[in-house]
């Protein structure tokens, strides 16, 4: 006996219907196909019931707490900023910000689309969009909920001489790290010309390019009230030259953000990665 | 130049002897077994790879059942504390991880219920969770519900944002491919995949909290 195509039992299972007529006719007299349909739909069920569910990051002090409590030593090292890889980031559930309901904003990350300007998906909500924009005091509050030291990265290393330009150093590394809702990552290097000019060199390696907008850096203070942006990223990489007068020990925190074509010179406040450069 | 330069130290991880080194890369390649094998060992590195990787799930859990994030990182505190120096009754062949850690989260969250209650402060724990729109149902199956998070966050892109789709915009198939401008069978294969995956996942890993 034929069982029904696993591919449309899936898509039943998500209640689309008359993916396979044939599969009707096998489904209602087959025990096994009942099972595997009645199985993968408690796994949606579960997944839809109560909407999307925004996993949180406890703040970095809970992992010295535990090694302390531990008399494990201490470390300079926070697994959950050793390596963004597989994880969400500390850094402040920014989606928190876009709803209670914790709805899914489609334009967040809209992989496969390869041109920022095609809008196009029916289910995108302008309104949505601008109404995450007109609540930047949510966000902040978000953000800074979790304080300022929550924010991931760990500086690594000094002096990458062999690698860096004869004219400037790398002071620090930055890893950046994937916000909820993103799967990207990042570094940021903090060089210094030899004219004394601070330089920050921002790699994003994002799995799909954002669509809908463009990104921009910014630097943030350590209560994420503050920031000021160093520009627009164009591709993966790009340089930013720190103003005199901007000391990254005020503004520690690396970000980089979409940004909608709307206008807006503020911060959408969704933000893809981000880093602190430990002052 | 104002940034304190912390020296190349900053990246030394402990050096514990054992299966596992201290550097991330090889830690961050084992497989969920092979982190739980090691920290029944009581190999170090596999505490803080274990912290890495489901940290977030038990503090996930513990603020949608707690709605305070002090409680809830005290929580997790506890757990990690309680999972390692009780490392030795966790079997490996019994049961996950991360299933285990979520088992013992079980018990610290109702230890801290009980501990409101005999403070008086459940009235106030109450009117934090109706106030707090992002609370969750009483009955909402809590842990299979951050497990669904944790595991569509592991999926990667384009397989997270099709089940996003799926499951909360109720797209079919058809109207996701045309979105994500991804071919028809692509979707319908990631689709069936993912759902499978969510399925071992709560498997594994799920209790009921």
């Amino acid at each position: 006996m034929l069982h029904c195509d696993p591919e449309s039992l899936a898509l039943r299972s998500l209640g689309e219907g008359g993916v396979s007529p044939d599969d009707d006719t096998h489904l209602a007299t087959c025990d096994q196909c009942q099972a595997e349909l009645a199985s993968l739909r408690a796994v949606v069920t579960t997944a839809r019931t109560g909407g999307p569910v925004e996993l949180l990051h406890p703040s970095p002090r809970v992992w010295d707490d535990i090694r302390a409590e531990l008399g494990l030593g201490a470390t300079t090292t926070r697994p959950r900023d050793a390596s963004a890889a597989g994880s969400v980031p500390p850094a402040v559930a920014i989606g928190e910000h876009r709803d209670g309901r914790g709805e899914p904003d489609p334009t967040l990350s809209g992989p496969g689309t390869d041109q920022p300007t095609t809008d196009e998906a029916p289910v995108v909500s302008l309104d949505a969009r601008r109404a995450r924009r007109s609540r930047p005091a949510t966000w902040l509050f978000a953000a800074a909920a979790v304080g300022g030291v929550a924010v991931g990265g760990v500086v690594t290393a000094a002096v990458l001489g062999s690698t860096s330009e004869p004219a400037s150093t790398v002071a620090a590394t930055v890893d950046l790290a994937p916000l909820p809702a993103w799967d990207a990552s990042g570094t940021a290097d903090l060089t210094v010309t030899d004219d004394g000019r601070q330089v920050l060199v921002v790699t994003v390696d994002e799995a799909a390019p954002p669509a809908g907008g463009f990104q921009e850096v910014w630097l943030i203070d350590s209560n994420v009230e503050g920031m000021v942006s160093l520009g627009i990223l164009d591709g993966t990489t790009g340089e930013f030259v720190i103003p005199d007068g901007v000391d990254v020990a005020d503004f520690p925190i690396v970000d980089v953000s979409l940004e909608p074509f709307d206008g807006d010179p503020t911060h959408s406040g969704d933000s893809i990665v981000r880093g602190q450069i430990d002052a | 130049m104002t940034a304190t330069i912390e020296t190349a130290t900053v990246r030394e991880e402990p050096r514990v002897t054992g299966s596992v080194t201290g550097a991330t890369e090889p830690a961050a390649s084992m497989t969920d077994a092979d982190v739980g094998t090691a920290f029944a060992q009581g190999v170090e590195t596999a505490l803080e790879e274990a912290y890495r990787r489901w940290a977030s799930l038990v503090f996930t859990v513990a603020m949608r059942t707690l709605s305070d994030r002090t409680d809830a990182e005290d929580v997790v505190q506890q757990v990690y504390v309680a999972a390692w120096q009780s490392r030795a009754s966790f079997d490996p062949g019994a049961g996950s991880l991360p299933g285990w850690l979520l088992g013992i989260t079980r018990h610290k969250v109702a230890d801290v219920h009980a501990a409101r209650a005999r403070l008086g402060r459940t009235q106030q724990a109450v009117e934090r969770v109706t106030t707090d729109p992002t609370a969750p149902a009483p009955a909402e199956p809590v842990v299979d519900k951050v497990l669904v998070a944790d595991e569509l966050a592991r999926l990667g892109q384009p397989q997270k944002r099709i089940l996003e789709l799926a499951f909360y915009e109720d797209l079919t198939h058809a109207q996701i491919a045309s979105v994500l401008r991804l071919p028809l069978g692509t979707v319908k294969s990631h689709i069936k995949r993912s759902l499978d995956k969510l399925r071992v996942r709560l498997e594994v890993d799920g209790v009921a909290l």
